[in-house]
């Protein structure tokens, strides 16, 4: 059973024991970026990120800025020069937040955020981004 | 005060506030209501707020918010289009539509409105 380990903390099994196999590796995850400000509007833009050395990268992020109970998520993408989008349904099927993006060894992109079809960038706030190796 | 990574536009506008690795810039963010944070410039160690830009982020912003007012209310008129058909072919009395009738120019109206018609 893998390990999976965060920010220094491992969670899963290990080799032996009750799991009773062989230990095919672990997983980390290295927090690379905090929104400091994740009830601001995200426009348009690229972050700088060195990325070499991880094979994805996990996207904790709100549904909307202004939001402050439980409307957060999370994805996880493999680093390969592709684009990504992050959608979710928030309170019932009709209310839809979208933000695409593009992610290199060396940066990530995000474009506009989309509320419902229109432009808004108070849809999908990145709040924190861990490199997963 | 703590340190932040910004991410800043050609012209010196505020993208994003991070903390990362490489921290480099000591702001105290208690001083500013970020909830326009790209109305900021980032100028000589300080985020100097431009008024110029915040009106239209509020602007552009109200409008945002009229598109998806009208959005809802044109969804609210398409939800009651099939009580409307059943009026029209008879299933529906005058006495049960009216009612309806009266929502969907209700409808019809604040739309008008938020459409500055």
């Amino acid at each position: 059973m893998p390990k999976i380990i965060r920010n220094g903390i491992t969670y899963g099994g290990s080799s032996g024991g009750g799991g009773g196999g062989t230990d095919s590796g672990s997983i980390t995850f290295d927090l690379l970026w905090t929104n400091a400000s994740p009830t601001s509007n995200f426009t348009e833009q690229t972050i700088k990120l060195d990325l070499t050395g991880y094979t994805a990268v996990y996207f904790y992020y709100k549904f909307l800025a202004n939001v402050t109970d439980g409307a957060y998520g999370g994805r996880l993408f493999p680093i390969n020069n592709v684009n990504f989008s992050i959608a979710e349904g928030y309170f019932d099927a009709n209310n839809l937040v979208v933000r695409h993006g593009s992610l290199k060894s060396d940066s990530i992109g995000f474009s506009n955020g989309i509320k419902n079809g229109s432009t808004n960038n108070s849809a999908i706030i990145p709040y924190k981004i861990y490199g997963v190796k | 005060m703590k340190k932040y990574t910004l991410n800043l536009d050609a012209n010196n506008y505020v993208l994003s506030i991070a903390h990362t690795p490489s921290d480099n810039i000591e702001l105290d963010l208690s001083c500013y209501d970020l909830t326009y944070l790209s109305a900021y410039r980032f100028v000589d160690g300080s985020l100097i707020l431009d008024e110029v830009k915040l009106e239209e982020l509020k602007s552009q912003e109200h409008e945002t918010a009229n598109t998806e007012q009208i959005t809802e209310l044109k969804k609210q008129l398409a939800d009651t289009d099939y009580q409307a058909i059943k009026y029209a072919e008879g299933w529906l009395t005058e006495e049960e539509y009216t009612p309806i009738k009266a929502q969907r120019e209700a409808l019809r109206e604040q739309i008008r409105s938020l459409e500055g018609r």
